[in-house]
């Protein structure tokens, strides 16, 4: 049985990049494969939730990922049009770890496409730690894109 | 009956156990702390933990031959490692030898009590599945 080729999609909350998405749909189409896309999102972020508030978080993840799952194809959908195949998967928690996780135990991907703002790879949060992005490249055994919005194509790219 | 769940945090940077012990009592924990993974293993051999957490990277005895020590004589220990040194590769090697969960230093405390709770709840789970 073939394998499908995949195509994966890096995302750390559902402002996807309007070029990154139409890249990555047209790479798809390209290489007749399919889109996975991985939402990274840490629901406790820098909160200082008690031990009740985290415990109460845990039936709640499923119902989480099924409205982040839901969010990300309606914002894609119209992006990538209807033919490229999709899978969302959404990771919470820490999103180095996650990421990191997810990797992994998973096939390897023919490219990776950086679905965030290119800035995110370059500015750390508010203590000026160093992004969790900007690790993603060396992790990965295939090219790592991070497309550009350009005023003539619609897209270019820099990896 | 309410036991209280017995951690081991294991980490030769003495700030991560400063910090984590008293956050995880308050969370109603009863932890200890090591800063080397010689006395760590030693004390495995006097107590069975519910919750293992190490750090990878230690001078003697590191936090992979930590999990695989406890998965070899208790297996119901959730071991969650704990890396400065985070790789797929480090990844794909913990969860293979049977980590319950592998976080990347720097984590929010927040993040790592999240992820108790989850070991937390298995080992509440797996206790109600084999007494029913």
């Amino acid at each position: 049985m073939l394998r499908q080729t995949r195509i994966a999609v890096f995302m750390e909350d559902l402002n996807v990049q309007p070029a990154a998405a139409r890249y990555a749909a047209a790479l798809a189409q390209r290489m007749n494969a399919g889109l996975y896309v991985l939402l990274l999102i840490d629901p406790v972020g820098d909160r200082r939730d008690t031990p009740r508030r985290a415990r109460e978080q845990l039936p709640d993840t499923a119902r989480l990922r099924t409205e982040y799952r839901l969010a990300v194809k309606r914002s894609l959908r119209p992006l990538i049009g209807k033919r490229v195949p999709l899978h969302v998967e959404v990771l919470l928690g820490d999103r180095t770890s996650e990421f990191l996780k997810y990797m992994a135990s998973n096939p390897v991907f023919h490219t990776a496409v950086w679905g965030g703002t290119e800035s995110a790879l370059h500015h750390g949060g508010s203590r000026g730690r160093r992004p969790w992005a900007a690790g993603i490249a060396k992790e990965l055994s295939c090219p790592f894109v991070v497309p550009r919005a350009t005023p003539t194509s619609g897209a270019g790219t820099s990896s | 009956m309410d036991q209280k769940l017995n951690i081991m945090v294991v980490d030769d940077e003495a700030i991560v156990g400063k910090r984590l012990k008293p956050t995880l009592e308050r969370d109603g924990y009863e932890v200890e702390t090591f800063g080397d993974g010689t006395s760590a293993l030693d004390r495995i051999g006097q107590k069975d933990f519910d919750i293992i957490v190490t750090d990878v990277r230690m001078d003697d005895v590191d936090g992979m031959q930590i999990l695989e020590h406890v998965k070899r004589h208790s297996p119901r220990t959730k071991v969650i490692i704990i890396t400065g040194y985070a790789t797929v590769d480090l990844a794909r090697e913990a969860l293979v030898k049977g980590a319950f969960d592998f976080i990347a230093k720097p984590f929010k405390p927040a993040d790592l009590r999240v992820i108790i709770e989850k070991a937390a709840v298995d080992l509440t789970d797996g206790q109600l599945t084999t007494t029913v």
